[in-house]
């Protein structure tokens, strides 16, 4: 009985060292906008970047965006787009909501006559176009479901880290 | 050398003076056209169009433009075809992304290749530039006047960067004669077409380097809608009826460049 009850303490000791040892997943904070985007595979050629205002019709870029780049395809039959952003610390979730709200939602009403005539199989990508977090980076994606799989998965691979190895800007 | 006789003198003496008179008139039909190859017709109805005038001229727009180098088509010809910037998928909407989008460009010697519409411009630089744009997109731009202008403006600015000589004509937007495709009847669409084309309008007046050519103006009926025989089936699209009609107006003395 003694035994036990000094075995129970010496595991409740030890209880914070090993919670402490335990793999956290958090994001990384190191990468540039273009370092990002060059991992998504996209960056060869078959897409331009623009990262000088292609939203400004929809919205102003808050001041907490520090960085960003938009993707997209030059045929005029693909709306095949990637928004890459940077955000300062805890307005993650802002820019998300003003990117589905602002700018898809509104993209998708505004050329919506035009994309169900001459494109509808594109119309689709943005309807259920996507935005996700990740950590200090946004990403949105209007994409086929197979390539917005595809791209979450490899930006999730690139950006995530470990706690004790994480670095900041 | 056999000498005509006096019956045959007789005859060409009464006829001569007719078909000289009607040869001068001719002539001065085509002495507008610098004397350039053209297709002439003595009737009204058939409408005359300049290939010289058209062979320096670049059409850019949407479908409604593409059309015009369609199979078929009215500049679906050799030397005209190269004229009309489009690509495989024949329509584009004005927005942010136009300067970079894709023209099958076909240069003097025949070669065609895919070119974004900037590089295109370098490699051309028209005596003129015929854009139209406005129907893709109308349900927004009616209510937004202001982003379809700025990206007009962003668009000409950038055509005026790259090829300071090219003069740049305005289209207004084609009337339509059905408009279920855009979910709203046809006279509430060619209302906001009416509206657009006044602002396009004004706003051609306060751009230098740029002129409007209210080609609506020949393809409206008295109700502001599209001809019926300019209707090409869809209510939207045109005939080429339409643009003969359209090529005939540009071509006009008072709208040249």
């Amino acid at each position: 009985m003694k035994k036990t009850i000094l075995l129970f303490c010496a595991l409740l000791a030890c209880l914070p060292l090993l919670l402490s040892c335990a793999a956290t997943h958090e994001y990384r904070d190191d990468l540039e906008v273009r370092e990002l985007y060059s991992l998504s595979e996209r960056s060869d050629g078959a897409y331009l970047v623009d990262n000088s205002g292609f939203l400004e019709d929809y919205f102003a870029l808050p001041d907490y965006v520090t960085e960003h780049a938009i993707l997209y395809r030059r045929e005029t039959d693909s709306l095949d787009e990637i928004g890459f952003f940077h955000v300062t610390e805890g307005n993650a979730e802002k820019l998300k909501r003003m990117i589905e709200e602002e700018y898809l939602s509104a993209a998708y009403e505004k050329n919506r006559d035009f994309y169900d005539s001459y494109m509808p199989r594109e119309t689709p990508k943005l309807a259920n176009a996507e935005v996700r977090i990740f950590g200090n980076y946004v990403v949105y994606a209007v994409l086929s479901d197979t390539d917005k799989a595809e791209l979450f998965r490899s930006m999730k691979y690139a950006l995530r880290t470990t706690k004790n190895t994480a670095s900041n800007r | 050398m056999r000498i005509c006789s006096p019956k045959k003198r007789i005859f060409a003496l009464l006829t001569a003076p007719f078909i000289l008179f009607n040869a001068s008139a001719f002539a001065v039909d085509i002495q507008g056209m610098d004397g350039a190859a053209f297709y002439a017709h003595t009737t009204e109805s058939v409408p005359v169009i300049d290939e010289v005038y058209l062979s320096d001229t670049v059409f850019f727009g949407e479908s409604t433009t593409a059309h015009l180098s369609r199979s078929g088509g009215i500049l679906d010809t050799p030397l005209l075809r190269r004229c009309v910037w489009r690509d495989q998928s024949g329509t584009r909407m004005l927005d942010r992304r136009i300067l970079t989008s894709l023209v099958d460009y076909t240069d003097r010697e025949g070669v065609t290749r895919s070119l974004s519409f900037e590089e295109a411009l370098l490699c051309e630089r028209p005596s003129r530039l015929v854009l139209s744009f406005g129907l893709n997109g109308i349900l927004f731009f009616q209510k937004n006047t202001d982003a379809f202008l700025r990206d007009y403006e962003r668009l000409i600015l950038r055509i005026q960067e790259l090829s300071p000589e090219t003069h740049i004509l305005i289209q207004s937007v084609y009337p339509v004669r059905r408009a279920e495709s855009f979910g709203c009847d046809a006279a509430t669409l060619n209302s906001y077409i009416t509206a657009l084309n006044k602002c396009l309008r004004d706003f051609s007046k306060t751009t230098d380097g740029v002129s409007f050519l209210d080609t609506a103006s020949v393809l409206r009926d008295e109700s502001g809608y599209l001809k019926k025989n300019y209707d090409a089936g869809d209510g939207i699209h045109l005939s080429n009826d339409a643009y003969r009609e359209i090529l005939r107006f540009l071509c006009l003395d008072e709208n040249r460049i």
